[in-house]
């Protein structure tokens, strides 16, 4: 019994002792006066700020938001993503005429973007979800790649020598073998749409939890400013777990992911 | 159901030159020899004799620099479903369960209503009965070969290529595949190339042993094994069978294995 309890402490407490601790001192330092609350305010105000607008409801329409515009920047930029890498995996000469323009593309900042796209295409929805999907094409792309590129040659050899045509080579074999690595790309593209979209929202918005930390910065409101904070992070935890257990569902048969073998 | 293979394999003249970036390599050198259907061959010869080559040449996976190989009437140039291989690696697909990965090597001309119907045939012969939803990484190396070994016979074909195929299984694993290879030869009748760098094991399967000399690869022997199956591998025969070809590779003066006085 003793290990079985060490390892739900290992598991399960571990990973919160450390912010735990840093929550309490924050905290004691903040009733102490050692931290200035118009700058940080303690902890438990924070919470209390943050119950507020859960209950009012602000706070989820915000979030409610920023999710949806992530959502269609992710699905337009994944499949984006998916789509260039087949084409750029299948034919040299397309690499080779779009190697030029990606390697220009590729290094520019995503926020970069967001003045650019507004004036294109104007201030509202269209400019940042076309940001999103610039942010989560990239890591895409490239994994996507990645994975078909390192496709077993012996795999296609013995599919071929079975005298499978291409396409069920391409569904049997190739992207089964390239799922783990497109997962990859899929989890990355995800973190960087959700920075994303808050970066279009800190520039332009009047909707989402970036505009709620830039205007609640305008107000000198800190607490508020740090509930928008703390979202982001949670969220963006919370997607990426998600996105975990999709990946176990999926990939059951990787022996690296599941430990197993 | 035995399907025997019906038509003769001839190789005539077969040569194979390997262009490299360092040179080209003269792999196979003017080798001939006819196959009888339902003959057993075995081909042994040190590692670079150019006799997996030989055994891709069969296939069709790759094309002869001159000779050619016939199969009755048809000149062998690509791969086709009456030629089966097994490959010294297992080379399952992992994301597919043992089931999946047989069905895969049925022909697409076949009906699908009867594909349950032939993976379970195969899977009794191989014995595999209860791991059909396996995985590969579920299985044991031995059990990973007859997987392979059941998805490269559900094709029917009439000939069945053998490529070091238990070069990488434990001794005692290796010799029950051995008998396992001599129970489905003699089930089904089908035409059995196998490709060995383990002497007893070439005389323990084989109707002929081929042995090969390497650089350029050429035949350098054929030895009739007239032995009654199952063969005693510690007889007075087997032995002298032994010693024969240990005198190929060794010469008269070294035998590594037997001392006189």
């Amino acid at each position: 019994m003793p290990k079985k309890t060490i390892k739900i402490f290992d598991r399960f407490l571990l990973p919160v002792v450390l912010p735990g601790l840093l929550i309490f001192l924050w905290e004691y330092l903040a009733h102490k006066g050692v931290i200035r609350s118009t700058i940080l305010p303690a902890p438990s105000v924070i919470s209390a700020t943050f119950y507020d607008m859960v209950v009012s409801g602000e706070l989820w329409g915000h979030l409610k938001t920023s999710l949806w515009r992530v959502f269609q920047g992710f699905a337009l930029g994944s499949s984006l993503g998916l789509i260039a890498g087949l084409l750029i995996s299948a034919s040299p000469r397309v690499e080779r005429s779009l190697l030029l323009v990606t390697g220009i593309l590729r290094p520019i900042p995503i926020i970069a973007w967001v003045p650019v796209l507004i004036l294109w295409m104007g201030i509202d929805e269209a400019s940042k979800v076309t940001v999103i999907s610039i942010g989560t094409f990239w890591p895409v792309l490239l994994n996507v790649i990645h994975g078909i590129r390192s496709t077993d040659r012996k795999h296609i050899e013995v599919a071929t020598m079975l005298g499978k045509n291409p396409s069920s080579i391409l569904i049997h074999v190739i992207l089964p073998s390239a799922l783990p690595s497109i997962f990859t790309g899929l989890r990355v593209g995800i973190g960087i749409a959700w920075m994303s979209v808050i970066g279009a929202e800190l520039i332009a918005a009047s909707q989402g939890l970036g505009y709620l930390i830039a205007y609640a910065r305008e107000l000198s409101q800190a607490d508020v400013m740090l509930v928008g904070v703390a979202c982001i992070g949670f969220t963006g935890l919370l997607i990426d777990i998600l996105l975990q257990c999709i990946e176990k569902r999926l990939l059951y048969w990787n022996v690296n992911l599941s430990g197993k073998g | 159901m035995t399907a025997a293979g019906k038509e003769m394999l001839r190789i005539r003249n077969v040569s194979k030159r390997f262009e490299l970036d360092s040179g080209s390599v003269l792999a196979l050198d003017n080798v001939s020899m006819d196959v009888k259907p339902g003959e057993f061959i075995s081909i042994v010869g040190s590692s670079g004799c150019g006799k997996s080559t030989l055994l891709r040449l069969v296939m069709g996976l790759e094309s002869c620099t001159s000779g050619n190989i016939e199969l009755g009437e048809t000149n062998i140039s690509k791969p086709s479903a009456e030629r089966g291989m097994v490959f010294q690696e297992s080379r399952l697909l992992p994301w597919k369960t043992v089931a999946e990965n047989i069905a895969f090597g049925i022909p697409k001309t076949n009906p699908k209503k009867e594909h349950n119907a032939i993976v379970k045939e195969h899977v009794e012969l191989v014995d595999l009965h209860g791991f059909e939803q396996a995985l590969p990484y579920q299985l044991s190396g031995g059990m990973q070969q007859r997987v392979s070994i059941a998805r490269a016979l559900v094709g029917r074909p009439n000939i069945l290529l053998l490529d070091e195929p238990f070069g990488a299984l434990d001794a005692l694993t290796r010799i029950q595949m051995q008998l396992e290879i001599l129970r489905i030869w003699e089930t089904e009748r089908k035409t059995m190339i196998l490709v060995t760098h383990d002497i007893d094991e070439a005389i323990f399967l084989g109707d002929r042993v081929i042995v090969m000399s390497a650089r350029p690869g050429s035949i350098r022997k054929v030895i009739h094994i007239n032995l009654p199956r199952p063969r005693d591998r510690s007889s007075t025969e087997f032995m002298n069978y032994r010693r024969d070809i240990f005198q190929e590779f060794f010469g008269e003066q070294q035998k590594p294995f037997v001392f006189e006085i």
